[in-house]
């Protein structure tokens, strides 16, 4: 039909029509936003890993991640891998959580021990941790009121703090950076480390060379570090999966409920009309289509609403609240809207078994 | 069968419900109608009109008998014959106007163009041509709201001729309008009629419209009458079957029927005030159902 009769029912009743497309488009931002503050997580949980310049990461046998894991290994094993052909440079780290503290304020972090020299993260500001002194991530500083000269503790001692980095913070911890041997000093463990990250030289493939250090240096096991990123997120999945599946149901559900409503009451109030349009000709599957066009134009409308409230979310939220990042990621799109899609088809079907069934005779019933 | 009539009607029976809620609406109807013949179809509320009316619309399934439209029996087609058929052959006319809400008058009229499979600008410039020369020029994009009740009327013939439908049905037209904005629709209706030789079918309870009627049909309990034998009851005023009535007396020489014991009655208490309604129906030369 070259009238546009859906769009032009949907625009009749235009409070309606509005208080339901912000309905749906909440419970699509709910889906949406969660899956982006996931994402957020994601890409700062693995910001050193990215950052590292390690093109192969070096853990015990069998660890391939960071998170909630630990990995030691001897320290000679960095010099075996530094010895291995196409390896440019191997350096050892050391990685512990800790507990921060200054006064009655507390920081969670994940401690990273680096060799002078070798810390390859950009700072935001200071200089590069000397003999006991830390660098802290900026928002963790915020939360301790800990600017650079002033001091932290942790495992029963005290770091000045010299530097600060910036978006290494998650939501409930960040990362701090302080020298390797003071570190193990601290921990009492010398000769150990938690990872070695591993340079190629030009021209060698990172599988290449992991597959080549798991074969040369016994009890480890080496990842590219795109593999060994992944796994961290995989982490991230395997926690949030729950939540965002049970968050997708709740979408789901109030997104069905509201559009399910107004498209019904829209359908109700609008009966009679479709019992003129048959009359006049409108088969029944088109009386259907009109149905679903409706809802089908509140849903896409709902979902463009909650795409732009997320995006501009995405844009605040950081500076309200620094420990949460959204990331907005395609995939994540796709899925919300393959939802708004099972959205709108569980929404229309009762309305449009409604109308589909709308009698035409009744259009002489006053 | 006529060869020139361009509808046909053969026994055609309704029956709604069944055993002790059976109801048979209409019984064993029979009429022809001319092209460019206006049939105006007057009865009682209750009397089958509106279930006649669907009939030949197409709109509700015949129980028993033959709606012949040119050459095609539309009690014969399936559902998915119905709907193209009724866009192509039948203008609707409704008390209520039934215009789309949310739709401009032009939108009104163009959308039944978009139903019949006319589209586009085609479909635009008919509607636009056909309320313009229905006066409605300057209304084209208003809100079908705001249109007076004649104003409204018209755009509903409008939309009722614009796939050029061989038949108009036109369910009380008049009903909810003044006696101007009345007269004027019938004007148009016969127009219709006489220009363009398409049939007129009105069901209506408007004694005003038997001026431009070609044909007037009583229908009651579900058949049609002969008007000439019909008679009023002179305490309310209703038209009655003396074959039917259920009470009776006899004055000066005549029977005097009534539709119900009560009526009988009133007229015949003491205090009745004189005069009230005595005559016999009047024009049975134009009223003769064929």
């Amino acid at each position: 039909m070259s009238v546009p009769v859906a769009r032009r029912q949907l625009l009749a009743r235009k409070g309606r029509t509005f208080a339901g497309i912000a309905g749906i488009a909440t419970a699509l931002l709910l889906v949406l936003a969660l899956k982006a503050i996931f994402a957020g997580m994601e890409q700062r949980l693995t910001a050193y890993i990215d950052g590292s310049g390690a093109d192969v990461i070096v853990a015990q046998r069998g660890v391939r991640s960071m998170h909630m894991t630990e990995s030691a290994l001897p320290e000679r094993a960095a010099r075996a891998i530094t010895a291995l052909p196409g390896v440019a440079r191997a350096r050892p780290i050391l990685y512990v959580p800790a507990t921060l503290e200054r006064g009655d304020r507390r920081g969670l972090v994940y401690l990273i021990g680096e060799d002078p020299g070798d810390a390859p993260i950009a700072l935001a500001r200071g200089r590069r941790p000397g003999r006991g002194e830390i660098v802290l991530d900026r928002e963790l500083a915020k939360t301790l009121r800990s600017p650079p000269g002033s001091s932290v503790r942790a495992f029963g001692r005290s770091f000045r703090v010299s530097g600060e980095v910036s978006g290494f913070t998650l939501i409930s911890n960040a990362f701090a950076f302080v020298r390797r041997q003071d570190l193990a000093a601290t921990l009492r463990s010398p000769g150990v480390v938690s990872y070695i990250l591993v340079e190629a030289e030009p021209g060698v493939r990172p599988s290449e060379l992991a597959e080549r250090i798991d074969r040369a240096v016994p009890g480890v096991t080496a990842s590219t570090r795109e593999a060994f990123a992944r796994s961290e997120r995989r982490l991230v999945g395997d926690m949030s999966t729950d939540i965002v599946r049970a968050m997708i149901l709740v979408g789901f559900v109030i997104g069905v409920a509201v559009a399910g409503l107004v498209a019904y009451s829209a359908a109700l109030s609008q009966l009679r009309e479709y019992a003129v349009l048959r009359a006049l000709g409108l088969r029944a599957r088109g009386a259907l289509g009109l149905a679903l066009a409706q809802v089908g134009t509140m849903v896409a409308a709902a979902f463009l609403l909650a795409l732009a409230l997320v995006w501009a979310l995405a844009q605040l939220l950081p500076a309200l609240s620094p420990l949460l990042s959204l990331a907005i990621k395609p995939g994540d799109v796709a899925q919300t809207l393959a939802l708004a899609g099972a959205v709108a088809l569980g929404a229309a079907a009762f309305p449009a078994l409604r109308v589909s069934r709308v009698d035409p005779a009744s259009v002489f019933r006053r | 069968m006529a060869a020139h009539s361009l509808v046909r009607i053969r026994d055609l029976s309704k029956t709604f419900g069944d055993d002790e809620t059976r109801v048979e609406a209409v019984r064993g109807l029979e009429l022809e109608l001319e092209r460019g013949e206006i049939v105006l179809v007057m009865g009682p509320s209750g009397s089958g009109k509106t279930t006649f009316l669907s009939m030949l619309g197409g709109l509700l399934r015949v129980s028993a008998g033959e709606i012949w439209i040119d050459d095609t029996d539309i009690a014969a087609l399936s559902e998915r014959e119905l709907p193209p058929f009724r866009a192509r052959a039948f203008g609707f006319i409704f008390q209520d106007f039934n215009l789309v809400a949310a739709l401009s008058a032009r939108e009104n009229v163009e959308v039944a163009l978009n139903i019949a499979g006319e589209t586009g600008r085609p479909a635009r410039e008919r509607a636009r041509s056909l309320l313009e020369s229905m006066g409605l020029g300057e209304r084209l994009d208003f809100p079908v709201e705001k249109l007076s009740g004649g104003e409204k009327q018209r755009v509903a013939i409008a939309r009722a001729i614009a796939n050029r439908p061989a038949l108009i049905l036109a369910d009380e037209p008049t009903a909810n309008l003044d006696s101007h904005h009345g007269a004027e629709t019938m004007r148009l209706l016969r127009q219709l009629a006489k220009d363009d030789q398409t049939t007129v079918v009105i069901v209506s309870h408007d004694e005003r419209l038997r001026e431009v009627a070609d044909r007037v049909l009583w229908l009651e309990d579900g058949r049609f009458k002969t008007l000439q034998a019909l008679v009023r009851d002179p305490s309310c005023g209703m038209l009655i079957d003396p074959g039917e009535a259920p009470a009776s007396i006899e004055q000066d020489g005549t029977t005097v029927y009534f539709c119900s014991r009560g009526c009988r009655d009133e007229f015949l208490a003491p205090d009745r005030t004189p005069g009230g309604y005595s005559e016999v129906e009047m024009r049975p030369a134009k009223e003769a159902g064929r």
